[in-house]
């Protein structure tokens, strides 16, 4: 099918191609999860040596101080850091760039159902990631109300002036809807799209866990996107939606509403994240184990058991509010029987390793790397499941350290196992291998180093969001803690750069890169890296799963692709 | 796809039905009725007005039983977090500090 | 099931069109957005004192007719439908800017009620009830007015010979959302404007 020559406009930035999409969303998410580690350094420089100037960016950041953080700067630190890396950095990096490049291509589809809506969706992205940069500039600064926007704080013009905290929740606003759009599409193209023969018993564990993301999002951000509205309404229209007390222009505003539909939405916007990882580690574990993935069904049962429980468990974020304490333990035994089918499928995680043939790739590294980090991170979120454990640790670093596992940690280690695995079938290039098992040590130990003090100082009483723990007698004993995490911070800032630099030397001098270097079995290897314009030449037709490595019967090799006609007769699935 | 279609006098058939209740909405409100009525009337007349326009001017009627999941799904979900917002917001079951 | 064992057929969740799933997953996200501002509304009246009866500030008739003009605009909308799958040309233009007019008529009242209630004093910062109201009834509007623009844009195509009775894809994916955005006033005329 001949095109007619388009432009470079056309090909590269107004693209309706998944895969063009998928890289904007893939280099801005990188942008992005820079800038909120940089806030990171600066946030643990400032609790580490409390207003001293910060060496070499300080005169640059903060002029008027001297260098230093300042108090009315530190609030915006950590708010912009929350918010940039949940939805500038990880949504567009896990959901936007894996979400859009490897769905149509694992399904065996030319595109996605709606190609013209997922170039919109990056745009508004992009629209609204620049009205965040905006924010930083206006008169007042950015918002400092936390990433959770907690009413009355957010919602009183009284208490939080300054466009920049509009600005802010306008950006999420359009970074929502463009969640959404993408949704539709994945929501679509996988239950709609797939080739002949690739049923859902059948589907990458990957997409599973983009799905069920994506089913949440569309269910739940638009209860978040309401009550963001209403906090505008609040602030600039003279509503009293979540204002009450003296604030309040009249009577009946309640203030709790808040924190039920933000939670609402919240709670489960972390099952989002880190959905699609879980996935993509149960196909990792399974290609570099050689080995299928242990208890397939099973996995995909307990990934949609907690999609639907992850709906029912907020509160736990709001034991400490006041919320009516019957509801509260309801909330509380609803989170600890999260932890059932999350052992579920760890455990099969456990399964496919047992007795692999393990390569230990760099993808494989950091597929490993999450199992450690979410069983610390999961581990540490049953303790905080317990009313009464919570009510001593809530809004202290354990928390913090807690989240950090599970979303920093397992998060930000899917993300890179995401890209090292699939930058050769991107970009058809490979990244240096020694680089990457270097980035990934460095990170791995660092990482722990940061993450672990944190919950040590937060079991000692280390309120979150104070800017210097200092002035409280008690804290003292901790701040060689707080001194040790920076420093850890630092290293593991810099290790990134190990990333940063892996990434773009590959991309312009790395080798080239074959169709299938790492011998997997799912739709996308079996076309070139990159892939062809339009995916497939011709419908793919499926005959087993993504999954069948060390395959007995086999002469040629241990495994069989998921369009090799032999799978009809050999494959178990 | 095997689905058949409503002729144009179902359509108009309904649209009566949904302007008749509108008319009775309105009339028992401007008659006065005593609340309770009120309220379980208006209630009951919304969920039916609600159901004829999705049933039959949606095409749920005639579409296969599981393309019903599609809205059903978000408004039991909608339900049942509504409900849970009850304890805390209406009935002010707070924890006093 | 050995067909699909061998590759030959396709198992879609649904035995839908793309365009249909793809259009009740958009309203699956709106059902959910109508319930965060309603369902906050329900909770915050329910849980406050002093809350007025509509009747006394809002006009009832004029309410009960705009409903009546929006549920005529679903019929001429559904009548839409039934003309393109009978290759109805002039039938379906004329329904399609029907709907747009009748949307359009809607909003209109509207906006003319909004106006003399602002200048009585019934503002949206005036009381809670004023609050929940127009931003209720905002947020509807202007799911009306992209309907409006949705419709006109339909108009156009139709006019162009788009549609026929073997495509009419679109019109019947744009009627879920006309239609949804009707149940969304039916709910709130029952237990905002009346209640």
């Amino acid at each position: 099918m001949a095109h007619p020559p388009r432009s470079f406009w056309r090909r590269y930035v107004f693209s309706t191609n998944h895969k063009v999409i998928a890289v904007q969303y893939l280099l801005t998410g990188i942008l992005f999860l820079a800038m909120g580690g940089l806030m990171a350094l600066l946030i643990r420089w400032q609790l580490a040596y409390p207003w001293q100037p910060i060496p070499l960016v300080g005169k640059l950041l903060f002029p008027g101080s001297g260098g230093a953080v300042t108090p009315e700067a530190y609030p915006m630190l950590f708010t912009m850091h929350g918010g940039i890396m949940v939805f500038f950095a990880i949504t567009p990096i896990l959901l936007g760039a894996m979400g859009n490049y490897t769905i149509p291509l694992e399904v065996g589809a030319r595109d996605m159902a709606f190609p013209r809506l997922n170039m919109l969706s990056y745009w508004l992205l992009f629209l609204g990631s620049m009205i965040l940069l905006v924010s930083f500039f206006v008169p007042g600064g950015a918002a400092g109300f936390g990433w959770t926007i907690y009413a009355p704080l957010s919602s009183s013009t009284e208490v939080s002036p300054g466009w920049g905290q509009d600005l802010f929740i306008l950006g999420l606003a359009l970074d929502a809807v463009s969640i959404l759009m993408g949704g539709l599409n994945y929501i679509t193209t996988i239950m709609q799209l797939r080739a002949p023969g690739l049923t859902l018993r059948r589907l990458p564990l990957t997409l599973w866990g983009l799905f069920y993301s994506a089913v949440l999002n569309t269910l739940w951000l638009p209860i978040v996107a309401a009550a963001l509205f209403m906090v505008l309404c609040d602030r600039r229209l003279g509503t009293a939606f979540f204002v009450a007390g003296p604030l309040a222009p009249h009577s009946g505003g309640q203030v709790l509403l808040y924190q039920h539909l933000f939670w609402g939405f919240g709670h489960p916007e972390v099952y989002i994240l880190i959905l699609p990882v879980w996935g993509l580690v149960g196909d990792l574990l399974s290609v570099f184990s050689r080995k299928p993935a242990f208890g397939y069904k099973a996995t995909v049962v307990s990934m949609l058991t907690i999609t639907i429980l992850s709906g029912i468990v907020w509160g736990h974020h709001m034991f400490t509010s006041g919320m009516n304490p019957l509801v509260g333990k309801a909330f509380m035994i609803l989170t600890i029987t999260i932890s059932v089918p999350t052992a579920i499928f760890f455990l099969n995680w456990l399964g496919t390793l047992w007795r692999g043939a393990i390569r230990l790739t760099v993808p494989m590294l950091f597929a490993l790397g999450v199992v450690f980090v979410f069983a610390i991170g999961g581990l540490t979120g049953l303790f905080n499941a317990l009313q009464v454990f919570d009510i001593y640790i809530h809004d202290t670093y354990f928390v913090v350290g807690h989240f950090h596992y599970t979303l920093a940690a397992s998060v930000l280690f899917g993300a890179y196992a995401f890209i090292y695995y699939w930058f050769p079938k991107i970009f058809g290039r490979q990244m240096s291998p020694l680089l990457g098992r270097l980035h990934f040590g460095l990170s791995f130990l660092f990482l722990n180093a940061v993450f672990s003090g944190m919950f040590v100082v937060g079991l000692h009483g280390h309120m979150r969001r104070i800017a210097d723990a200092t002035t409280y007698e008690f804290l003292k004993p901790m701040q060689a803690w707080n001194v040790w995490i920076g420093w850890a911070a630092l290293g593991l800032g810099l290790s990134q750069l190990l990333f940063f630099h892996n990434f773009v030397r590959s991309l312009l001098k790395g080798k080239t890169a074959p169709a299938n270097p790492w011998q997997a079995g799912s739709l996308a290897w079996t076309v070139s890296s990159p892939p062809p314009e339009h995916n497939f030449e011709a419908r793919p037709r499926v005959f087993c799963g993504p999954h069948e490595y060390g395959v007995p019967e086999l002469t040629d090799g241990d495994w069989l692709s998921q369009t090799d006609p032999r799978a009809a007769t050999l494959a178990k699935s | 796809m095997p689905t058949t279609h409503p002729t144009a006098r179902t359509y108009l058939a309904i649209y009566g039905w949904l302007i008749g209740l509108t008319i009775l909405e309105v009339g028992v409100v401007l008659a006065g009725w005593p609340r309770g009525a009120i309220v379980t009337l208006l209630v009951s007349t919304a969920l039916a007005k609600a159901l004829l326009i999705a049933l039959y001017f949606m095409h749920l009627k005639f579409d296969r039983p599981i393309v019903w999941l599609l809205p059903g799904i978000p408004v039991v979900l909608g339900i049942v977090f509504v409900l849970a917002l009850f304890p805390d917001v209406v009935f002010h079951l707070v924890q006093r500090m | 099931m050995e067909h699909v064992a061998e590759g030959t057929v396709e198992s879609p969740l649904l035995d839908i069109p793309v365009g249909k799933f793809g259009m009740w997953v958009f309203l699956i996200s709106e059902i959910m957005f109508f319930t965060g501002l309603i369902g906050s509304y329900i909770v915050l009246r329910l849980g406050s004192t002093g809350w007025p009866q509509p009747r006394t500030i809002l006009n009832t008739p004029l309410l009960g007719l705009n409903t009546v003009v929006l549920l005529s605009s679903s019929l001429t909308m559904v009548l839409a439908l039934a003309a393109a799958q009978q290759d109805r040309q002039r039938a379906l233009q004329r329904y399609l800017l029907l709907t747009a007019l009748l949307g359009l008529t809607f909003l209109g009242i509207k906006g003319y009620d909004y106006v003399h209630m602002w200048h009585r004093g019934f503002t949206i910062s005036s009381s809670l009830f004023g609050s929940c109201y127009y931003l209720l009834t905002g947020f509807h509007a202007l799911h009306v007015l992209s309907g409006v623009i949705l419709l006109l844009y339909l108009f156009t195509a139709a006019s162009r010979g788009l549609f026929s009775a073997a495509n009419y894809g679109r019109i019947e994916y744009s009627g879920l959302y006309w239609h949804f955005i009707d149940i969304v006033w039916v709910m709130l005329f029952a237990i905002l404007c009346l209640v």
